[in-house]
Order: structure tokens, then C-alpha cells, then sequence
């Protein structure tokens, strides 16, 4: 026992953290199930809202912790999208004639048959085919930063744009996703030219091709006076007033599954908390100043001291703080809503993520919509990081037209100022951008302008003066990360990011829960099987060995679930496969522990040289078995990576597992009751 | 419990009548795959694949004709499942990128459910659903990349394996061990495209299920190997002076307990997963029986058969008249370790 404390102490960390790893695994299970129970009558419906909001976060917390399914498993959307660099290129050209025409035909052939960068090939036929004939790339292209216009450098631009092209698409995508609000979604760059989005739960192709490939519209939008928000949110609360639908939200189930949110939204005592306002969002030098100002006037807009709470405060004499806020409630219903999330210093207003949907579903009611859609234009900036378990967004009024669109912009960069060393993003426009946004600004100093990007508000910097050069200087932002993103957001307007789909599979959400029926109870069995076996023919090694396996498949599956791997079904056929091997080393100890037995050594010394001579086979068995997996991971796709992923996860454990614990358990047997150790 | 007690097969002695055995199986397999093809799955070969579950069976005919009355010509159609009542339907059409490729899948849906009037498609729960279980479109590039990829995976798996027992072990051990790897997933593959000719139902297609299951049998083949010549060198050092084959046949023997019992329990799991384990799993499991079964075999008869018979040649070579005296060194008596 001595000898080993160290060990036993370690072997019990690690199954305590493995434990601790897997809890959150195993209570999301358990509330999953408990929700599932809910079925869709309405009086289900009442309950589900008071179970989610007691589980909800709980439930939520869980899941993030715990093991992820693969696709295959859940079911699903998996895209793979690469940038199309042709079209790119032809998006690029200023002017097509004939023989540009034939040079794109040219590389489109070249390019289905070959693996070669795009762009060298592309100039290679423009060399044979066009330069012949008097042009130069110069002709057809021109960039900003190709400084003299030489080919060399224009064709460096063009790599430029294609390289960075992927980034675009990325931030295009993850911003409309981001907006779908779908669970768990994730993107991934592959390679240089490849993104891997997968959508769990979602089952409709069509609508994903849209979501992923349509144009990006950047605009810049003026915030909207405060005055006329004003007006708008009465019209609005007029409207709605009266609607029981919003005013009792807690009873009833307008849109669907976001209710139980939107319940907590609307009862004053558990309003969610908000972030400081002062920290984020605000974007330009001077936003923080300016948004003082504006935001009294926001908060004034919405108080509910306006003329038509006015004639009712008379009323609410005499009501309790709770009664005067449902009356108030009753009187703006959709006010309220945005009142909840209204910050007290800046009166910036804030929305939850539920918050948020639950505003876009009023706000996209067509009978709603009428009232405000010629003159004004509600949309929510990107998640904030602030939020602590929900995003949060900021919500803005703006004008129901852009000042300009993004196509004007040539050029944007992320730099550090020299002087103050903060991080800052310069931005170049066209003649024609130039002109429009030199009236823009000298029209509208000290107001904040949204920069818009597919309805989503990057960023609102306030206009310190009029900008007559069309280059723009953006300061006060955050971090360089954020100042990187807000370029490639720039950019996204000017620049096309053309992606195409290459890959896609859809996996029915049925398909998904019989293969994790099937592959469950098909791997318990595989199990069981050698579990018995060993068993019958180790007795006490069979037991130590099984005991073994039990504690190495908990290991495996908790450092999935803290590096966040994906189990898919290769991925579980993975673990059979580990079993084999992590038996295959007790076997191998324990035949050589009954060799060494019959030529009649003692049990201790035949158990020390069993275990000291295995020691070698079995830790290259070990070793190959994880160079296989690593080199499947290198080469293998999707689904086949999580097979590698448990193959590797397995065959470590399970040289700790299979030698280590087992010869703790032996040596603990030995000193306690050697009689009962026995090898068959 | 035991099943063995102390055996003595002559192992090395017999090992020319399975060098013919084991050729055999290779040859046909390649022989197979030249004339009648290699049958793709849909990652590798690119296309349109469409999943249905039909409520009732439904016949590979009727389904093939509702697809040509729609004016979908060549269509894969093949039953997938437990039953008949699964189909999977491939085309070509939609190769060249998904928006196509949702195209052709509502193409085949359209052309499905009007041709079977009688018969719903349902969901795997078996609730009534016109839509696919599962459908996947990939580009042409992506199949001929993975194809690609897959080889070079199993090439390089093998390099690997290669220097790491030349390290380990003497050159000659690490090279009779890789060309049992490849002798295995030859075999093995042999075994997959044959069974998938003459039981499409076991769908043995070629995907990248599969060469998970290629890289596994070659992870469990070396293990096997690398016992028994660990084994084979530990022996050469307990018995000094006893020929190359007597020691191997020891050591093989030796080992004999270890090696059934392993590949008896990894064969059970897999069976067990062949039979219960779905149709992803199916073609994974099938493979891997094979793979222990001939990573079993080749450990001894081809990775052990090839080093002994390589040493052996080694050793009759000094008696050639023309060596040179250079060569005379180089190829002088090698000390019997491993």
C-alpha cells in the first residue's frame, strides 16, 4: 500500500476529474429528457415555460459542457464551401470583352483538372492569350494598392483578394448565422481556401443555400432622430395596445419555443441583468461622449412621461409599484419590451438573445411593419461579448435609407495609431463614395453613422468632422481582433467573397437518433461480451482487467468532453476498437504472468516479470494503433476524424489504464487477500 | 480456464503452401477489382445520393422505373437497411455543386412519390414525411481528392510503421512486417470488393468508413507482428545456438495463447457490431473480421515466414563462388539477433 499511495492518489484524481468532466454530460441528458416529456397541448405548453425557466440555463450550461454529438448522430446540415477565385477574377474585371472572355473559358478548363493556384494560371493564359494581342492586366483591373499598375502588381492584388477572400466569407456567413439564431452552429476555415459550416438540427438545403451564398450588402446608415423614434414607438404602442398576446406574454405562446424567454423578459423581477454600457459598443474617439447626449434623449423617447401615459398617470394614483407597472405595461407594450433592456447611464438599449427575437417577430408583423418601415429601420448590432450566459445585442434606430452603400468603399485597413497606440481602421472610398460622404458628414457632425452589414450594425462611430477625401479614419475601438474585424467588414462591401458549395450533406434528425439507438446498444453488447469472457477466463485478472476498461472508457469519454471533441458513430465503433486494444494488453500480461507461473516461480515474481517483460509489445502495439489514428486524423474527413479522435483518446488511456491500474489492484490484492488472485 | 496447452506447430515449415494461399486471395481481389470495377461510395465518387425509407418494401425496379419515367436515366438504386423497405438512390446529375445537386435530389423525390402511389415515405420513427433520411452532393474535385487522400493515408501509415521497427527491430523485420500490413489491407480488400459482387446488400462500397476500417486492420496487424517478434528476440537471447526456425516456431508458439485470445475477443466485438451495429457500421465490421482474421494469419505466415526466409538466404549466399571479398564482409554470418 505504501509504495503505491502516490499512484493511488493520482489514479483517484483522475477518476474523480473524469467524473467531474462527464457530470455536465450526464445532466444534460436528464433535462433534455425531463423537456421532452412536455408534449404540445397547451397545458404543456404552461408547464414548459416553467420548467424552462427554472432549467433553462441549467439545461443550457450543461449542454456546452458537455459531450458533443457529431452530426451524424444528431442530424443535420454540413457544408463544405470554397472560395471560387474565378469568379472572383471576373468579378474584378472593370470591363469583359472578347478576349478577357477567352482567357476565363482558358482557366476554367485548366481549373477542373488541375490543383494549381487559380490566379498564377489565370495570368499564364492571360500571357498567351491577351498579351499577344496588345493587352496588359492593367486593361481589364485596377486596384488601389497596385500603386503604379504594373501586372506584377496587379496580379499580387488579385492573390490579395483572393487569399483574404475566405476570411470575408467567413464573417459574412458566421454574421447571417449569428442572426438565423441557430443552436451550436460552427465554422471552420480549412485549409486556405475552404470553410466548414455545420448546422445541427437544420433540415432544409434550400434555405441554407440562401443563408450562405447570396451578396453581402454593407451599408451606412444614419442613427435616427430622437424625436421621430419617439413618435414611431407610440404609433407602434398604439397599435399594439390592447394586444394580449404581448401584454400576457407569460400565458401565451405567440412565437413558439422563445416564449419562456420572452416571459422573463417581460416580469420585472427577472429582468436579466445588462452589460455596462460605457465598456462596449461604442466604437468612434468620441462615441462615449456623444452617446450621452443621445442617450438621454433615447431614454426620453421611451419614458413613459409622454402625452398618452400622461392623461393615465392620474390612474395609476393610489396603484401599487407593481400595478403601475402593468399599467404601463398595458398602456406600451412594445416600449416596455424595449424598455427592459434600456441601459440607466447611456439609455443605449440592450436586448437578450430571447429579447431579441421576441422584437424582430413584433417588428416583422406585416401590420406593424407598415407603421414604421417608410421612415425608419430597427436592427441589432453583432453579439456583444458582454453577455454573460445569453448574447446580447444592442438595438438601434436608424434611417429607413443607407447613405451609401459598401460597393463605394476601394479599400480598408487595421492599424495602430501612432500616437496614442490604440487600434484604429482607415477606410478609402471612389470619387463618386467621396462625394456623397463629404456631404454626408458635413451635414451630420456630431451624429453617429452605423456601418451595416447585412442588417447587422458593426459599429456607430460619430462624425467629428466633415471628411471631404474619402479617407475615413475609424478610432476608439476595443482590441486589434475587433479592429481586424471591422476591416474585413469594410471590405466585405467592397470586395466580393464568392464561395461555392462543394460538399453537402443533410442527415434526417430520425437518421441520426437510430444510429445512436443501434450503435448504443450494439457497443454495450461488444462489451459485455469481452467483459464476460475475460471473466470466465482470468477470474481475478478478468475482474481487474474489466474494472480496468470501465475506468479507461471513463477517461476516454471525459477528455471528450473537456477538449470538446465530436463523438460520431465511427467515432463509438473507435471504442470498441480501444477495448480491443486495452484487453489485448491484459491478455498479453496475463498469458506471460501463467507462463512464468508454470515454471514454477512464485506469484509475486511471476507477476512482476509478467508485467515487466509485456511491457515492451504491448507499448508498441500502443504506439502503432496511435500512429494510425493520427494519420487518419491527417487524412480522414467528417465522420472518419472522430473515429481517429477515439482512437487516439482510447490507446493513450489505455496504457495507464491497462498497465498502471491494473498493477495497483494487484499489489493491493497482494497485501490484503494474495489468496484470491488468480489467473485462470 | 484455458483452451491451450503447450503446442509445437510447426509454423515456418509449412509456410510455402500459404505464400501460395495468400497470393491467391491478392491476385483475385485485384483481378476483381480490374474487370468488374470498384464499387465508390458517395464521398469518394462524387454525385448525388438520396436515402428514402419506404413505409412497405418497395422493389429496386419500381424504383429504378419511377426514376426513368421522370426522365432520370443511369441512376444507382440499391436497397439499404435491414429490409426492402430502404433505398438508397445515386445519380450523377447535381456533380457540380449542391445548388444542382438539391435539384436532382427533388428531382428523384418528385419522381419517388408520384411513382408509388401506394407506398408513403416515412421518417426513420415511421412517421409519414416526403423527405429524404439523409442526402449528400459532392463535387467531382472532392471524390477524386479523397480517393486521393485515402491512399496516400494508407502509404504513408505504412512508411511510418516501416521506420519506426526498423528501429526498433532489424531492417528485414520491419520490411516482412510492412509486407504483411499491405498483404493485409490487399487481402482484406480483395474479401470487400468480391462480397460487395456477390452481396450488394452487405453495401462494401469503398468511403471513408472504409479506410478507417483499412488504417485499424493495419494498426492491429503490426501489433500482432511486433509480439511475436518481440518475442522472437527475447527467445534468441534464452536460447543461444538453436536454429532461426526453431526459435521462430517457439516464439510463434509461445505467443499461439495470446494471439487467439486477443482475436477472439476483437472478432466477438466486431461481430457483435456487424450484426446489430447499423448499416454505417456494416461495411466497417465486415472489413475489420477480415482484418483480424488475415492480421492474425500474415503475422505469422507472412510477416515472421518472410524476415525467416530473407535471413536464411542471407545466410547461403558466402558459399556463391563470384563474392567478392568486399561483399565477403557484408554479407558474412549474421549474428542471430533481431
Amino acid at each position: 500500500m505504501k509504495k503505491n499511495r502516490s499512484k493511488i492518489i493520482i489514479i483517484l484524481l483522475f477518476i474523480v476529474g473524469a467524473v467531474y468532466a462527464l457530470y455536465p454530460t450526464y445532466k444534460s441528458q436528464t433535462l433534455k429528457s425531463e423537456e421532452d416529456r412536455f408534449g404540445n397541448t397547451s397545458q404543456d405548453s404552461v408547464k414548459r415555460v416553467k420548467w424552462e425557466n427554472a432549467n433553462g440555463q441549467d439545461l443550457k450550461d450543461a449542454s456546452a459542457k458537455a459531450i458533443k454529438l457529431g452530426l451524424d448522430l444528431r442530424g443535420g446540415i454540413y457544408v463544405t464551401m470554397e472560395v471560387d477565385v474565378l469568379k472572383f477574377i471576373d468579378e474584378q474585371a472593370l470591363q469583359k470583352d472578347d478576349i478577357f472572355q477567352q482567357v476565363m473559358d482558358a482557366t476554367e478548363k485548366d481549373e477542373a483538372t488541375s490543383e494549381n493556384p487559380i490566379v498564377p494560371m489565370f495570368v499564364q493564359h492571360f500571357d498567351q492569350l491577351a498579351r499577344p494581342k496588345g493587352k496588359s492586366l492593367a486593361n481589364y483591373f485596377y486596384f488601389a494598392e497596385a500603386g503604379n499598375g504594373d501586372d506584377a502588381a496587379i496580379q499580387a492584388a488579385l492573390q490579395k483578394g483572393a487569399d483574404e477572400a475566405v476570411d470575408r466569407a467567413i464573417e459574412i456567413i458566421r454574421n447571417r448565422i449569428d442572426q438565423f439564431g441557430l443552436t451550436e452552429p460552427t465554422i471552420q476555415k480549412e485549409g486556405t481556401r475552404r470553410i466548414i459550416i455545420e448546422l445541427p438540427g437544420v433540415g432544409d438545403p434550400t434555405q441554407v443555400h440562401q443563408l450562405l451564398q447570396g451578396t453581402a450588402q454593407l451599408e451606412f446608415r444614419l442613427l435616427k432622430d430622437p424625436q421621430i423614434v419617439k413618435n414611431v414607438l407610440d404609433r407602434i404602442d398604439q397599435h399594439l395596445r390592447g394586444d394580449t398576446t404581448l401584454t400576457n406574454v407569460a400565458t401565451a405562446d405567440t412565437s413558439k419555443a422563445d416564449t419562456t424567454k420572452a416571459t422573463a423578459a417581460a416580469a420585472p423581477d427577472t429582468a436579466k441583468a445588462l452589460p455596462d454600457t460605457s465598456k462596449k459598443a461604442a466604437t468612434s474617439k468620441e462615441a462615449t461622449a456623444s452617446k450621452k447626449d443621445t442617450s438621454s434623449k433615447q431614454t426620453a423617447a421611451l419614458s413613459p412621461a409622454d402625452s398618452a401615459a400622461r392623461a393615465d398617470s392620474i390612474a395609476e394614483i393610489g396603484m401599487s409599484q407593481q400595478q403601475k407597472y402593468a399599467h404601463f405595461v398595458k398602456l406600451h407594450p412594445f416600449t416596455s419590451i424595449l424598455m427592459k433592456g434600456a441601459s440607466q447611464q447611456s439609455g443605449d438599449i440592450f436586448a437578450t438573445e430571447s429579447d431579441r427575437r421576441l422584437i424582430k417577430s413584433i417588428l416583422d408583423r406585416p401590420d406593424v411593419k407598415r407603421l414604421y418601415s417608410d421612415e425608419m429601420a430597427f436592427m441589432f448590432s453583432r453579439p456583444l461579448p458582454a453577455g454573460k450566459n445569453e448574447n446580447v445585442y444592442q438595438l438601434y434606430f436608424l434611417n429607413g435609407q443607407p447613405e451609401l452603400t459598401g460597393k463605394v468603399i476601394t479599400d480598408a485597413q487595421a492599424d495602430v495609431d501612432q500616437s496614442s497606440g490604440r487600434p484604429e481602421v482607415n477606410m478609402q472610398m471612389d470619387d463618386e463614395g467621396t462625394r456623397v460622404w463629404r456631404r454626408v458628414t458635413h451635414a451630420n457632425i456630431t451624429k453617429q453613422i452605423a456601418i451595416v452589414l447585412d442588417s447587422v450594425v458593426y459599429s456607430a462611430p460619430r462624425v467629428d468632422g466633415e471628411i471631404p477625401s474619402g479617407n475615413s479614419q475609424i478610432t476608439g475601438i476595443g482590441d486589434m481582433t475587433e479592429a481586424n474585424l471591422l476591416k474585413i467588414v469594410l471590405k466585405a462591401g467592397a470586395l466580393p467573397a464568392p464561395v461555392k458549395i462543394i460538399q453537402e450533406s443533410v442527415i434526417g434528425p430520425s437518421l441520426g437518433a437510430d444510429s445512436i439507438s443501434k450503435g448504443t446498444s450494439s457497443i454495450i453488447w461488444s462489451f459485455l461480451v469481452v467483459m464476460i469472457f475475460m471473466l470466465i477466463y482470468y477470474v481475478t485478472g478478468g475482474a481487474v482487467a474489466d474494472l480496468a476498461v470501465l475506468i479507461n472508457l471513463l477517461f476516454t469519454m471525459a477528455i471528450l468532453a473537456t477538449f470538446g471533441a465530436t463523438l460520431t458513430l465511427p467515432g463509438m465503433a473507435g471504442l470498441v476498437l480501444t477495448v480491443g486494444i486495452a484487453v489485448d494488453a491484459n491478455v498479453l500480461i496475463y498469458e506471460r504472468i501463467r507462463e512464468e507461473l508454470s515454471l514454477g516461480k512464485s506469484l509475486k515474481l511471476a507477476m512482476d516479470d509478467g508485467y515487466r517483460r509485456a511491457f515492451a509489445p504491448i507499448f508498441d502495439g500502443h504506439l502503432t494503433a496511435f500512429f494510425s489514428g493520427v494519420i487518419l486524423y491527417a487524412f480522414g474527413t467528417g465522420t472518419v476524424q472522430g473515429f481517429a479522435v477515439t482512437l487516439m483518446i482510447g490507446v493513450s488511456a489505455s496504457l495507464f489504464t491497462a498497465i498502471i491500474i491494473t498493477r495497483v489492484l494487484f499489489d493491493i490484492l497482494m497485501e490484503r487477500n494474495p489468496e484470491i488472485i488468480k489467473f485462470g | 480456464m484455458r483452451f491451450f496447452r503447450k503446442t509445437q506447430i510447426d509454423f515456418i515449415g509449412k509456410r510455402r503452401i500459404w505464400y501460395y494461399v495468400s497470393t491467391f486471395v491478392t491476385m483475385a481481389g485485384i483481378v476483381w477489382a480490374l474487370f468488374r470495377g470498384i464499387e465508390y461510395g458517395i464521398d469518394f465518387a462524387g454525385g448525388t445520393e438520396v436515402q428514402l425509407q419506404f413505409q412497405k418494401n418497395a422493389s429496386i425496379e419500381d424504383v429504378r422505373g419511377a426514376l426513368d419515367r421522370a426522365g432520370i436515366h443511369g441512376a444507382e438504386v440499391k436497397y439499404y437497411g435491414a429490409d426492402q423497405s430502404g433505398v438508397l438512390i445515386r445519380v450523377r446529375e447535381g456533380a457540380q455543386g449542391a445548388q444542382a445537386g438539391s435539384e436532382a435530389t427533388k428531382k428523384v423525390m418528385d419522381a419517388v412519390v408520384q411513382g408509388f402511389p401506394n407506398n408513403h415515405l416515412v421518417t426513420k420513427d415511421g412517421i409519414p414525411k416526403n423527405e429524404p433520411i439523409q442526402e449528400q452532393h459532392i463535387g467531382p474535385k472532392i471524390g477524386a481528392e479523397q480517393r486521393v487522400n485515402a491512399i496516400l493515408a494508407v502509404t504513408f501509415t505504412c512508411i511510418v510503421i516501416l521506420i519506426y521497427l526498423a528501429f526498433r527491430f532489424r531492417f528485414v523485420y520491419g520490411l516482412g512486417a510492412v509486407i504483411a500490413i499491405v498483404h493485409d489491407v490487399l487481402v482484406a480488400f480483395a474479401f470487400a470488393v468480391i462480397c460487395n459482387g456477390i452481396w450488394p446488400w452487405l453495401n462494401l462500397e469503398m468511403n471513408s468508413t472504409m479506410l478507417a476500417a483499412f488504417l485499424t486492420i493495419v494498426g492491429f496487424s503490426v501489433n500482432d507482428t511486433v509480439i511475436i517478434f518481440d518475442r522472437i528476440r527475447e527467445d534468441q537471447r534464452k536460447y543461444k545456438g538453436q536454429s532461426l526456425k526453431d526459435i521462430m516456431n517457439r516464439a510463434i508458439n509461445e505467443t499461439l495463447p495470446r494471439t487467439i485470445i486477443t482475436s477472439g475477443t476483437v472478432f466477438l466485438t466486431l461481430l457483435v457490431l456487424f450484426i446489430w451495429g447499423g448499416e454505417v457500421l456494416r461495411g466497417f465490421a465486415f472489413t475489420m473480421l477480415i482484418g483480424v482474421i488475415t492480421g492474425t494469419y500474415s503475422s505469422i505466415f507472412v510477416a515472421s515466414a518472410i524476415a525467416f526466409d530473407w535471413l536464411e538466404r542471407d545466410k547461403t549466399k558466402p558459399s556463391r563462388v563470384s563474392v567478392g571479398p568486399a561483399k565477403q564482409t557484408a554479407t558474412k554470418r549474421v549474428p542471430a539477433t533481431v
